[in-house]
């Protein structure tokens, strides 16, 4: 193919239609920005927590405010009773409904 | 973002282990574990382990008492349905006489908690006493509010 081949090669090809696939692809590729957008902001909330976690000394830190936020929680965490309350009266309390308990 | 894991396992595993921990430490006298109802006298009332140990005394004497109680109130309130029932729309001596004697056992029920409340009451410092009878007194003055109380 001498020069002229070449350009006139040129000339016909650049004269090509764009192909029939090229709007699906940059759909692909606008969807797959839009889906990088969207996870951007878990990611920089990840990266948040994990950067701490970097120096070791932080990291440690963290850990220790979590067992101090345990020992503070265990301390003033109400009773699992619903109604510590309601409980103690109706131990004390003669009632009917006691003696059907007490006789099944 | 390994580290990051090691952290997390050692921070949630570390609260379990300090909240099971203190919590259980919190709790502390060995009669709440058999007595558990009167846990609202330590934690609301804050008694001491001396007052709650007293407490704790006298009610377990109440208890057998409440119990008989407890029969003799469903007995008589049998007795009145057989004789409401039987009754047929009169109110007959054999109603009647259930009637009173159901009102008998009521009267009993409340001298028998009343008077146990002021001798718990009696082991409690005039404040504690004065919290403790303010929310327990007008359930045994008015015994079906009891049955309000449960259903909240």
């Amino acid at each position: 193919m001498n020069d002229s081949e070449f350009d006139n090669f040129l000339r016909r090809e650049s004269a090509v239609k764009p192909l029939a696939e090229a709007p699906f692809r940059r759909a692909v590729w606008e969807r797959i920005e839009a889906e990088s957008a969207k996870a951007s902001w878990y990611e920089a909330l990840l990266a948040r927590l994990i950067r701490p976690t970097a120096r070791p000394a932080a990291g440690a830190a963290c850990v220790l405010l979590t067992i101090l936020a345990g020992v503070w929680l265990g301390r003033v965490a109400p009773s699992p009773a619903a109604d510590a309350r309601a409980t103690y009266l109706a131990s004390i309390t003669p009632a009917a409904d006691h003696a059907l308990l007490h006789h099944r | 973002m390994n580290r990051f894991i090691v952290f997390l396992i050692a921070g949630v595993l570390g609260f379990i282990v300090a909240f099971s921990l203190t919590r259980s430490i919190h709790r502390a006298p060995a009669l709440l574990n058999t007595m558990p109802e009167l846990e609202w006298l330590r934690n609301e009332l804050k008694l001491d382990d001396a007052q709650l140990a007293k407490a704790a005394e006298l009610h377990k004497t109440y208890l057998p008492r409440c119990e008989t109680l407890c029969a003799r109130i469903l007995e008589v309130r049998q007795t009145v349905e057989a004789a409401a029932t039987g009754a047929r729309g009169k109110l007959t001596p054999e109603l009647t006489a259930a009637l009173d004697a159901q009102a008998r056992v009521h009267v009993e029920c409340q001298k028998a908690m009343i008077g146990h409340l002021y001798e718990t009451a009696a082991v409690m410092t005039p404040e504690q006493a004065e919290r403790y009878l303010k929310a327990t007194l007008p359930y045994a003055i008015n015994l079906s509010s009891y049955q309000n109380l449960r259903a909240h």
